[in-house]
């Protein structure tokens, strides 16, 4: 894990070479946001209730759904583009030939620090709002529950993210099935409670989006027991193994690019 | 005619590209819809919740309608190709150009044109298809001038769109890292041509403010004309003024990328 | 034991082919033809330690598979191999820290980045202990003499320079197998001397075994005592580059100079006339009419200057890869 702060390091020098794309970065996600906030607007404007939680609660999950794509967009989002490129121009060699875990080189090697931090910031700033205007107690257990679910829902997003990417390495342009994880992404803005019941099915137990983003507030707001967490953190690490399985599988049939 | 032959090869050239990959293709299809759904949801939660028939002036039949058709309307006027002009630009592709008898400009129009034909034939299905279908449910009171308004707004918004990220592009002469620019625009101008929310969440004054911009007229604009929102005299009005846009835009991008290729021509490129 | 050994080794791709229009895009979108290329046809050698060995062949040959399927980068669709005592394709750790490749046309310096800092990272990935690292830094960068340039951003280096970086990035934890595809690709001259005057210092300090392709005949003649030469993925030559010739039996080649217009069709009897421009002319022979056709034309002709040379080496590759497209 040396290595991670090796990279974390590199990355941070590079990105100190070029200020004016750190601050271009930072702009771009603070757009985003502002079109995220919209829907907070929209929530605040109409007082929306979904399932008796009125609008300050509904921060908390939007806030959780910030929080989750600034730690997707800083850790992640950024080397899952690059997958098909090192399919696609054979960078995929060089790291194949590395005595190191070629998913790991792979799928963790370049970090945003620009990025991320627009979306950290009011992420964790909105559910502090939520929470204190929910008055849920701030005690050791609630914390650890929530921190808990938080570190699942990272799991899982690295796990369903990646996807996209590594059908990359059966076909050539996958930038449209990257595009729709990232559409279906954004429905994890409110909670799930506001889709018909079969889709939540789909997006807890077959897709499990829905866990990102909802069980962290919904464990706060006394929706959701620890056995539920539990069964969370224990499905997360089913996840990881299944796409543990499915890059072993995609890395055998790899036809480096010619050149 | 030489000329003509010449933009058919070219838009048959887009229409392939856009056919390379096939299962891109029918994916993006796909992709158009989840943001879509994703909306229809939350309004649907909204109305429920509030118990009113209208918000922000729309019923929830209306919000619906216009959700969709925002949604495939922005898709449909959407430009791509501002990474491959700032990739010209940069990598000296565009002197390919420069030194055949090609005008950039409508080689760029026509090639986009061309990669997106399919994707227009399909929307245009697509549009039918929910056209009938929210006049069937009384959604739509569907009147002929109105739906032939909207084909022509539609058409103008087109080269609105067009016209103003042509212009955006020029900008690719003087800006060292343009991808972000391009993501931040793109987004901004999408938000501000009500192709996310109807304009009137922002309130009466934002909504005022935005008329006196290009950018309603790409996506809220024609929306509304169809879906009877929009008051007989004010569509003629907005028509009139959809034009004047496009005019001032194909004058603004002459002019923008006629001052940059002095510039670049000057330090060759 | 011997370091590398390869025994029928193949490899084919399958590839889809589109002809041009727009129907036949159409026609693509709903059913695509499959073809299959040979890229690598049951080849076999075997390469002991130390040994500097060149792979020649023209683009398409099928000589970087070959190095990809030796470094685990690809499966072989058949045949087997094994290296340092591994089969390649099962990526094992520890068979990856013995051996390193490196690309031409592929870095794996990070631009913005001086190049120590890939450097050091190759480090921690391959587990070099400090004492080991500073050493083998201090050596290869003086060898290379860039002591000045570690600190450098990569991007801000010549091609030159950046390809030395490259090879200390790749030579770092000492692997006793190294694999070079096309080193020398887009360097000048002097650059191209440099590296292969370090590649052979190398081998010879370290008795690393050294596998390496080229389209510089140079790279190869002044590295490799033993050449593989390799065209449509079927291995044509194995041995020492300069006996390349005695395949063709003893051809020899004539320069002559005239001091008045000679015509073509005068010399055309003595051999295969490879130039003429009247005043000079360049013959093809074999070896046992030299005597014979030497004295006739020195008799016969205005001779001004005459001399006698071997096939050059790139032709006796040429007509390699000419006898096996016949076939």
């Amino acid at each position: 894990m040396r290595l991670y702060g090796i990279f974390i390091k590199n990355c941070l020098i590079a990105q100190m070479e070029f200020r004016g794309n750190f601050m271009m970065s930072l702009l771009v996600e603070s757009v985003y946001l502002f079109a995220k906030l919209l829907y907070v607007l929209v929530v605040f404007r109409t007082d929306l209730h979904v399932d008796g939680v009125p609008p300050e609660g509904l921060l908390l999950f939007i806030g959780m759904h910030t929080v989750a794509t600034g730690i997707y967009v800083g850790l992640f989002f950024t080397n899952f583009t690059k997958i098909p490129e090192y399919i696609k121009d054979g960078s995929l060699d060089l790291m194949l030939t590395k005595p190191v875990s070629l998913q790991f080189m792979a799928s963790l090697r370049y970090v945003d620090l620009a990025l991320p931090i627009p979306d950290i910031l009011v992420g964790f700033a909105m559910i502090g709002i939520g929470w204190h205007a929910m008055d849920i107690p701030l005690t050791f257990l609630q914390l650890a529950g929530f921190v808990l679910l938080l570190i699942v829902s990272v799991v899982i997003t690295y796990c369903l993210m990646i996807i996209p990417a590594l059908l990359s390495f059966w076909f050539v342009q996958t930038s449209s099935v990257s595009e729709i994880a990232n559409s279906v992404w954004d429905a994890n803005n409110f909670p799930m409670a506001i889709y018909p019941a079969w889709v939540r099915r789909i997006g807890t137990f077959v897709i499990p989006l829905f866990l990102i983003t909802n069980f962290g507030p919904m464990f706060l707001l006394g929706h959701l027991s620890w056995l539920y967490a539990g069964l969370a953190l224990a499905g997360s690490l089913l996840l990881f193994a299944a796409v543990r399985l499915l890059w072993k599988h995609a890395v055998k049939g790899y036809s480096s690019a010619s050149s | 005619m030489n000329r003509r032959r010449l933009y058919s090869a070219v838009f048959s050239m887009g229409v392939q590209h856009s056919m390379e990959y096939r299962f891109h293709f029918f994916l993006s299809l796909l992709g158009a819809a989840f943001p879509i759904l994703v909306q229809y949801f939350i309004w649907t939660a909204v109305y429920r919740n509030s118990g009113q028939t209208a918000l922000f002036s729309y019923s929830y039949g209306q919000i619906i309608l216009y959700t969709i058709l925002a949604g495939l309307v922005s898709k449909l006027i959407a430009t791509q190709f501002e990474h491959q002009i700032a990739d010209d630009i940069k990598n000296g592709g565009l002197n390919k150009y420069l030194i055949k008898p090609v005008s950039y400009f409508s080689y760029r129009l026509i090639s986009f044109f061309g990669q997106k034909a399919i994707y227009y034939g399909i929307t245009a299905l697509l549009l039918a298809g929910i056209i009938w279908f929210a006049s069937a449910g009384d959604l739509l009171e569907l009147q002929a001038v109105r739906l032939i308004l909207f084909a022509i707004t539609l058409w103008g918004a087109l080269l609105l769109n067009f016209l103003i990220a042509y212009c955006i592009c020029a900008s690719a002469f003087y800006l060292h890292e343009i991808s972000y620019f391009f993501l931040i625009t793109s987004l901004l101008i999408n938000i501000l041509s009500g192709g996310m929310f109807p304009l009137e969440i922002f309130g009466e004054t934002v909504v005022k403010g935005l008329q006196y911009t290009p950018f309603p007229y790409t996506i809220y604009f024609p929306v509304n004309v169809l879906s009877g929102k929009t008051q007989a005299a004010a569509m003629y009005q907005g028509l009139l003024i959809q034009c004047g846009w496009i005019l001032l835009f194909l004058w603004l991008s002459r002019l923008t990328w006629r001052i940059a290729m002095k510039k670049y021509s000057a330090v060759g490129g | 034991m011997d370091f590398i050994r390869v025994r029928e080794l193949h490899k084919s791709f399958v590839y889809y082919r589109k002809e041009a229009g727009l129907r036949n895009s159409l026609k693509n979108l709903f059913a695509r033809k499959s073809l299959l290329r040979e890229a690598v046809k049951s080849v076999s050698f075997d390469i002991g330690p130390g040994e500097c060995v060149g792979f020649l062949g023209p683009n398409g040959a099928g000589k970087t598979t070959t190095l990809k399927m030796l470094s685990g980068i690809l499966y072989p669709t058949s045949g087997e191999a094994n290296v340092l005592g591994y089969v390649p394709w099962e990526r094992k750790n520890e068979f990856k820290r013995l051996f390193s490749i490196v690309m031409g046309q592929k870095n794996q310096l990070w631009w913005d980045l001086p190049a120590s800092e890939s450097i050091y990272l190759n480090k921690c990935i391959y587990d070099v202990d400090d004492d080991l690292y500073r050493r083998n830094l201090a050596e290869l960068s003086e060898m290379l003499d860039v002591q000045d340039l570690l600190n450098v951003q990569v991007r801000r280096l010549s091609l030159g320079e950046r390809m030395k970086m490259e090879l200390i990035a790749a030579l770092i934890h000492q692997p006793r197998l190294l694999y070079l595809d096309e080193p020398t690709i887009g360097l000048d001259f002097p650059s191209q001397k440099k590296v292969r005057e370090f590649l052979k210092y190398y081998n010879e300090q370290f008795g690393a075994t050294i596998l390496l392709t080229s389209h510089y005949m140079k790279d190869v003649e002044d590295l490799c005592k033993r050449t593989i030469i390799i065209n449509q993925g079927s291995l044509l030559y194995d041995g020492d580059l300069h006996k390349i010739n005695d395949l063709f039996g003893e051809q020899k080649i004539i320069r002559l100079q005239f001091s008045e217009p000679v015509a073509e069709q005068m010399l055309a009897k003595f051999g295969k006339i490879v130039s003429t421009d009247g005043y000079n002319a360049v013959l093809e022979l074999p070896k046992y009419r030299l005597k014979e056709v030497s004295r006739v034309v020195l008799d016969s002709f205005p001779i001004v200057d005459w001399t006698i040379e071997d096939v050059p080496i790139e032709e006796g590759i040429s007509m390699l890869y000419r006898k096996e497209s016949a076939v």
